[in-house]
């Protein structure tokens, strides 16, 4: 009995020390879904993959996917609601205080990313030129994200309202540790302004004409110099504006040219567009099956027979085309709520299943940006060229050479309000001047002092982080 | 040996001399009043003399007693003794009746059982036979009312929906909060199983197959389960057979089910009355409005009603087959059953089929083994969605206007613009053409085997296994506009959930005179893995066909995840005399969640308990026959973190051109662990009245420390948050349980109740770095589950204009979002419980249920879309036409109608709208519920008798028969921590069943 004893008594020892001792080893389980931090930026294949996420991110529909295109345009008078638009946009319409652009939790994550990108691409090993063209088109994004939530949150240098010269944070380094993820305040905004110009300047020398097979579906040369025109057009740089846009068009892919009236319409159904500097490609196998009738902008801004028709044309556009314009008869008619309204064609779904790419940057913005920069300084000539060489190919007479100072500028304007149409640019070319901004008839004008003019930043982040200071008003 | 045959000799010589004696002979047969089954083995005494034997295998005996014999005795572990005085007859028929009081005795504890009496720590427990027959799905829906302190919410009506179970609060914010479930010693996964219909894991376990479910509420008890306990434990121990004749038991049962709780809305002529004139406040002119909204004079206006057109009464049929027996080797419980219910929702519906064999086999005197095995097959089709979407049956169809039709004039669903809709989808098209299919095959199997290495000494070797297999449809066929640009759209996701444990433990037990020591000693292995592949294809060639193969291939996917955990764990039980009680428990675990600078930890408990009532000064009160007064503390962990939570990660980030991207998705901390629960409780267990009034009360508090917490990291960084153990939250309470027999007459008319109540209070203590609030989800000093709103001030009755209280409780128009929202109420309830009832007269037998819970709040989000004054376009509860502001002075909480567009503030600025968020929306979700009601009839035995049966009974049972509330939602035992919206609510079920016991 005793010899029992000692022998159940060793066995239960053993298997519990085996047991205990086995496990250190025993308790590993790697996940397989993801990678380990260490792992993921140790060669260029991998630190080029976060370079996907970056334009993914961007396609996102609360970016340029939707919103950073349509919200523009009925915050302002572009567009507005159709009688039925199920709860989308009615609170942009009557800007209600929050219905604004929410960039800041989309795109600081798509900033971080580029930062891992550019912190790391020259430590890993492979071409130079490969690198180059990897780091040239993070700093694009950076730019590009920057300055759209710097558009979305802050005023322009020298047209703050009670001097509330307070831009947005700026993160340069990635955050691979919580240490990393310090309180940071608003940079001042000529401080962001600068490090955008920056990195666009640095984009434009880093990156080739066209990225190896990427054409213009990923950031190029003539890209960086269109986004930093557009940049220091926001700051009433013009003889920056005018050269940086000079050197888009001198960079501009192969496959970009200004429609012409003739192909107008089709343009915008060619893949990529016929004008697109800068252009979003859309696969089937990046949407849910929902995500196109739900999110598109086929089925928000068009009338189809399953899409969701949210927003229409204003009056107020619709009156700004001069006779004979093409663009004019790129909208089509329908009745909604007892009467007749228009909506754009623009975004026609020609990729089928509600798919449309969406263009950033096209080369007309380009032109419009020369030909208001040469303007504002008085050449008139090369301004009226500029802006000539668009009209005629929307149908339009060229600019009379009486056309000088202010009425230049507003033939300009007027150029831009009619091309550039539900791409996201009315809001912030009325608020970049400084200037009211226009509703259509029934909804009053929004002061450029009103609080309203400025997103809010997210509440959770003013609450977090002591150093940051929430616009005016919220 | 010697003394063996000694004692033979003299045992021969009592035998002979009573025969000598004058005797008679008295034969009978015992069996058990509840179930009419064979009783061996009971003890039949002569009263007062030494003359003795026990029944045999067929409950029959026969002895042989003086002729002077008045009283026989009648004695069974279980069963209250009973006396018997002997007439004339010379046979004696004993129906033993069960004492509940006595068969709770033996509790079922982790990794042994131990005599409720010597239980120093919390626990309850719901018996089999409480539950037999209820028309549930899964077992954890009948812990509610029935256990204190163990809070149960229903999340979804769907039958075999998933359920919340909460033992004791909550007291995680980030981390898990569900208990620990243990089929037979296997530990299981809990949640949800499908990703196509609410589906419950637990719903692989047939209710009807289990013997008793009892649940460890303190540290100490749980313990011994050291990381994983910290949430309680529910144990769950499925039915064995008994030495004996086989009992055959079959049941059928059938019945309704139907819907109760839905909003009232509006018909075509009521929308156009309401909305017309709100669009014309909005400055809309009145006949586009009429043209919109239809002409408002118009009574014989077509009218729709969406929900009336995807819900139905639905159906339930249950039947249910076991075998049951054994000899004194082997025992067996042998089950079948089979689940078929049509739900509230069109379509929906539930089937499942349940097999289970349970055998125990002693091979010797030093052996024995054991094997409980189940299989589930179960197919649930989902309504086909719950929430705030287009595709809820108890959302969409209260929003639609009621002047459009389902159909239009040629029998096509009525599609696109034309439905007038948010979103251009015809719900009652949906229901009836979309799949959303959930299939499982389930085990929860296990295989054990004990060793008698002494009489004092055993070690059992176990192993056991939970395994999912699930298999989820979901089709989206073309011929649904929405879905017609991708040519339909069909995918298939197949899922492999493997959980297996095994452990060796040592049981020891020796009395050394008043002395009795315990002693277990064991270690455990357990690990899971989640895997799941997914295949999506599009582009049918037309909507009949739906499988893979006819489609383009859009995508695949995987998924795995899975952790591994490892334990030594030992427990010393001590007691004295009976009287007094010390255990102690200690359990060292590791698991791979945890960070690799803090991957094991020390858990334990301890326990005291004195027995008064075994003292000599309550020997012979009348009155004390039990009194138990029992304290314990102990530290536990909380392990539901997610499996790879501690880890610096990059995932999936997005494609874009073709190519997968990678991007950072989570920072990692070495460092984060389990959460750790620490519980005091303090608790008697009373017996009054030859145990006519028993019951528990406890008082507890618990205190979670180290929690998970997302701390929010400024987002510029890159990352909402990171995970760390920070943060404490309280939890204290008081649960009181009482059982009584309040009427037991000799004419056979019995009233039993089972009184149970739960107070309850949680609060949080500290949070990150100091701070007094997250955001504005979490406030030091507040509950978990607080609701964080504005405060609603009324309709300004000089104009109709919504007001809101600004921060200092002065009316405004304007909220500001900093400093006007405020904290209105939790969602906890202050208590909650049940009351049970049983009056019996003979054969009949009414058992009814109320639960209840009261003081809890809740945000109905579904009044800010269907109650808020034609705001917005949606249906809209009819009150409001009655209700609205239309004149000056009028005092109202419906404001003057206005579509589209915020009433304006007194500086002709917009106020806010009137859907903000506010107190306006927050209601009171108390309520009594009366849960179940059966009424049974046995017939007598000499019927049943007369058709070779043991027993028949008929019955009928009512779930959610009737429910007391003020709650305006369609539910109000939402699951915490939820606003209102497009909850599939509780459905009403009547059955009628017959049981029949061979």
């Amino acid at each position: 009995m005793k010899i029992m004893y000692k022998k159940i008594l060793a066995v239960s020892v053993v298997t519990l020390v085996l047991a205990g001792t086995s496990c250190k080893d025993t308790l590993d389980v790697q996940p397989k879904q993801s990678l380990a931090a260490s792992a993921a930026l140790t060669d260029f294949a991998s630190v080029n993959a976060i370079s996907v996420s970056l334009y993914s991110r961007a396609q996102s529909f609360s970016y340029y996917g939707q919103r950073m295109l349509i919200a523009p345009e009925v915050l302002a008078d572009n567009y507005t609601i159709t009688a039925n638009s199920g709860g989308r946009y009615v609170s942009e319409r009557i800007n209600a205080p929050n219905a604004h652009l929410d960039l800041w939790g989309t795109l600081y994550p798509a900033i971080n990313e580029a930062n891992f990108i550019i912190a790391n691409v020259d430590k890993v090993s492979a071409a130079q030129a490969d690198k180059d063209a990897l780091k040239g088109q993070a700093l694009f994004m950076r730019a590009m994200f920057n300055h759209d939530m710097l558009k979305t949150y802050s005023y322009e240098p020298g047209l703050e309202v009670n001097g509330f010269g307070e831009g947005i944070v700026l993160r340069t380094l990635p955050t691979d540790d919580v240490t990393k993820a310090d309180f940071k305040p608003r940079a001042k905004i000529a401080d962001v302004y600068a490090l955008i110009e920056t990195d666009l300047k640095q984009a434009a020398t880093l990156l080739p004409v066209t990225v190896t097979g990427a054409g213009v579906f990923r950031a190029s040369k003539g890209a960086a110099f269109a986004l930093l025109s557009r940049v220091y057009l926001f700051q009433r740089k013009w003889a920056e504006a005018e050269q940086a846009a000079s050197d888009a068009i001198t960079n501009k892919q192969p496959s970009t040219s200004l429609a012409t009236a003739s192909t107008y319409i089709a343009s915008f159904a060619s893949v990529p567009g016929r004008e697109s500097m800068f252009e979003l490609d859309y696969r089937t196998e990046q949407w849910t099956t929902v995500d196109g009738i739900n999110n598109s902008m086929n089925s928000l801004t068009q009338k189809t027979t399953g899409g969701v028709f949210a927003v229409r044309a204003t009056t107020e556009l619709l009156n700004s085309f001069e006779t004979g314009d093409v663009r004019r008869t790129a909208f089509d008619q329908t009745l909604d709520g007892g009467s007749m309204v228009s909506y754009s064609l623009k975004f026609p779904a020609h990729k089928g299943n509600y798919f449309n790419n969406i263009p950033v940057i096209r080369l007309s913005e380009v032109y419009l940006i020369r030909a208001e920069a040469r303007a504002q300084q008085a050449k008139n000539t090369l301004a009226q060229d500029d802006l000539t060489t668009l009209r005629t190919n929307r149908g339009l007479a060229a600019v009379p050479a009486a056309t000088t100072g202010t009425a230049l500028l507003d033939l300009i304007f007027n150029e831009r309000r009619v091309e550039l149409h539900l791409e996201g640019h009315r809001f912030f070319d009325l608020k970049r001047r400084g200037l009211n901004i226009s509703k259509p008839a029934g909804v009053p004008t929004l002061l450029y002092t009103d609080f309203k003019l400025l997103a809010p930043l997210p509440a959770a982040q003013v609450s977090l982080n002591p150093l940051i200071k929430q616009n005016p008003g919220y | 040996m010697k003394r063996k045959l000694l004692a033979f000799l003299l045992l021969g010589f009592f035998a002979f001399s009573n025969a000598i004696a004058q005797n008679k002979t008295i034969t009978g047969r015992v069996v058990g009043a509840d179930d009419g089954l064979p009783l061996p083995g009971v003890s039949v005494r002569v009263k007062g003399g030494a003359v003795g034997t026990s029944t045999n295998v067929d409950g029959n005996f026969s002895l042989s007693v003086p002729l002077d014999s008045k009283v026989l005795t009648f004695t069974y572990i279980g069963y209250l003794t009973q006396s018997i005085t002997l007439g004339s007859a010379g046979s004696v028929n004993v129906r033993l009746v069960s004492d509940s009081q006595q068969i709770a005795e033996v509790v079922v504890t982790g990794y042994g059982v131990a005599q409720k009496r010597d239980l120093g720590s919390a626990s309850v427990r719901v018996t089999g036979k409480q539950i037999e027959n209820l028309p549930i799905q899964s077992f954890d829906r009948a812990l509610q009312g029935r256990a204190a302190g163990v809070q149960v919410t229903s999340q979804s009506g769907q039958p075999g929906g998933a359920i919340n179970v909460r033992v004791r609060g909550v007291g995680s914010i980030n981390a898990g909060n569900d208990p620990l479930y243990i089929v037979d010693g296997v530990q299981i996964k809990t949640g949800g199983i499908s990703g196509q219909a609410s589906s419950n894991t637990l719903g692989s376990i047939n209710p009807n197959d289990i013997d008793n479910i009892e649940v460890l509420k303190d540290a100490a008890a749980s313990a011994i389960y050291g990381a994983a306990a910290a949430n309680g434990v529910v144990l769950i121990t499925t039915k064995k057979g008994k030495n004996g004749a086989t009992a055959v038991n079959f049941s059928a049962q059938q019945g309704v089910i139907q819907n109760v709780s839905r909003y009232d809305v509006m018909n075509a002529q009521q929308y156009a009355q309401f909305k017309v004139p709100g669009a014309v406040n909005a400055g809309t002119s009145e006949s586009s409005a009429t043209a919109f909204f239809g002409n408002p004079a118009n009574s014989t206006a077509p009218s729709t009603n969406w929900f009336d057109a995807v819900t139905r009464e639905g159906q339930s049929r249950i039947y249910d087959l076991s075998f049951a027996g054994g000899d004194s080797k082997t025992n067996f419980f042998i089950s079948g059953s089979y689940t078929d219910q049509n739900a509230q929702v069109i379509e929906s519906f539930y089937k499942r089929g349940t097999f289970r064999g349970n055998v125990g086999h002693k091979v010797n005197d030093k052996l024995s083994v054991n094997a409980n095995i189940s299989l589930t097959a179960s197919k649930v089709f989902g309504s086909i969605a719950d929430g705030a979407s287009v595709n809820s049956p108890f959302y969409y169809p209260f929003t639609l206007r009621p002047d459009v039709p389902i159909y239009q004039a040629d029998g096509t669903y009525t599609q696109g613009a034309d439905l007038k809709a948010s979103f251009p989808y015809n719900i009652v098209q949906g229901a009836k053409e979309e799949v959303r299919l959930g299939n499982a095959l389930q085990t929860v199997s296990n295989f054990s085997a004990t060793y008698k290495v002494t009489p004092s000494l055993s070690i059992t070797g176990f192993s056991g296994i939970d395994f999912v297999d699930t298999r989820d449809d979901n089709q989206r066929p073309a011929s649904i506009p929405a879905f017609a640009a991708n040519g339909g759209t069909s995918s298939v996701v197949n899922t492999r959930n493997l959980d297996w444990n095994s452990n060796v433990a040592a049981n020891w037990n020796k009395k050394f005179g008043f002395h009795t020591l315990a002693a277990l000693v064991g270690g455990e292995y357990k690990e899971q893995n989640v895997e799941s592949a997914s295949a999506t294809g599009q582009a049918f060639p037309n909507p009949f066909f739906r499988s893979l193969q006819n489609a383009t291939p859009l995508s695949i996917a995987g998924f795995f995840t899975g952790y591994k955990k490892a334990g030594l764990f030992s427990k010393l039980n001590y007691d004295f005399k009976e009287k007094y009680y010390l255990s102690g428990t200690m359990r060292y675990d590791g698991s791979s969640r945890f960070g690799a600078e803090k991957r094991y930890g020390l858990f334990g408990g301890i326990s005291g308990t004195w027995r008064i009532s075994g003292e000599d000064f309550l020997a012979d009160n009348k009155v004390i026959s039990d009194l138990k007064l029992r304290a314990s503390y102990g530290v536990v962990g909380n392990d539901q973190i997610s499996d790879f939570a501690s880890r610096a990660l990059f995932g999936a980030g997005g494609s874009y051109l073709g190519s997968n991207g990678i991007r950072p998705t989570q920072l990692g901390n070495a460092n984060l662990s389990w959460e750790q629960a620490a519980t005091t409780n303090v608790g008697v267990d009373y017996g009054f009245l030859g145990n006519r009034i028993t019951g528990s009360i406890d008082v507890y508090r618990r205190i979670n420390s180290n929690l998970l917490l997302s701390r929010p990291l400024v987002s510029d960084s890159g990352f909402g948050s990171i995970n760390e153990n920070i943060g404490k939250v309280q939890n204290e309470g008081i649960e009181f349980g009482l059982n009584t027999i309040n009427l037991d007459t000799k004419s056979g008319f019995k009233w039993s109740s089972d009184f149970n109540i739960s107070f309850q209070r949680n609060k949080v203590l500290e949070l990150i770095g100091g701070q007094d609030r997250i955001g504005t989800s979490y406030f030091v000093g507040q509950p978990i589950d607080i609701i964080f709103t504005y405060g609603w001030a009324g309709v300004n009755p000089a104009d109709g204009r919504p007001m809101w209280y600004d921060v200092n409780g002065h009316y405004t128009y304007n909220l500001v979002a900093a400093t006007d929202p405020k904290i209105q109420g939790t969602r906890y309830p202050k208590f909650f419980g049940g009351f049970n009832n049983t009056v019996s007269y003979k054969n009949l037998s009414l058992d009814f249920l109320f639960q209840y819970q009261y003081g809890n709040k809740s945000f109905v989000s579904m009044y800010q879309t269907i109650w808020n004054s034609g705001y917005t376009d949606d249906n809209q509860i009819v009150s409001q036409i009655a209700e609205q502001w239309l004149a000056p002075g009028q005092i109202t909480a419906v404001p003057r109608a206005l579509r589209n567009t915020p009433h304006l503030n007194n500086s002709g600025a917009l106020s806010n709208a009137i859907t903000t968020g506010s107190t306006r929306y927050l209601f009171d979700a108390s309520y009594i519920r009366l849960k179940n009601i059966t009424l049974s009839y046995n017939l007598p035995a000499s019927i049943a008798s007369k058709v070779k049966l043991r027993n028949i009974r008929v019955f009928a049972t009512g779930i959610n028969v009737l429910t007391f509330t003020k709650y305006p939602g369609l539910d109000p035992e939402a699951p915490i921590g939820v606003n209102e919206i497009g909850n599939n609510p509780q459905a009403r079920t009547y059955t009628g069943g017959l049981q029949i016991g061979l």
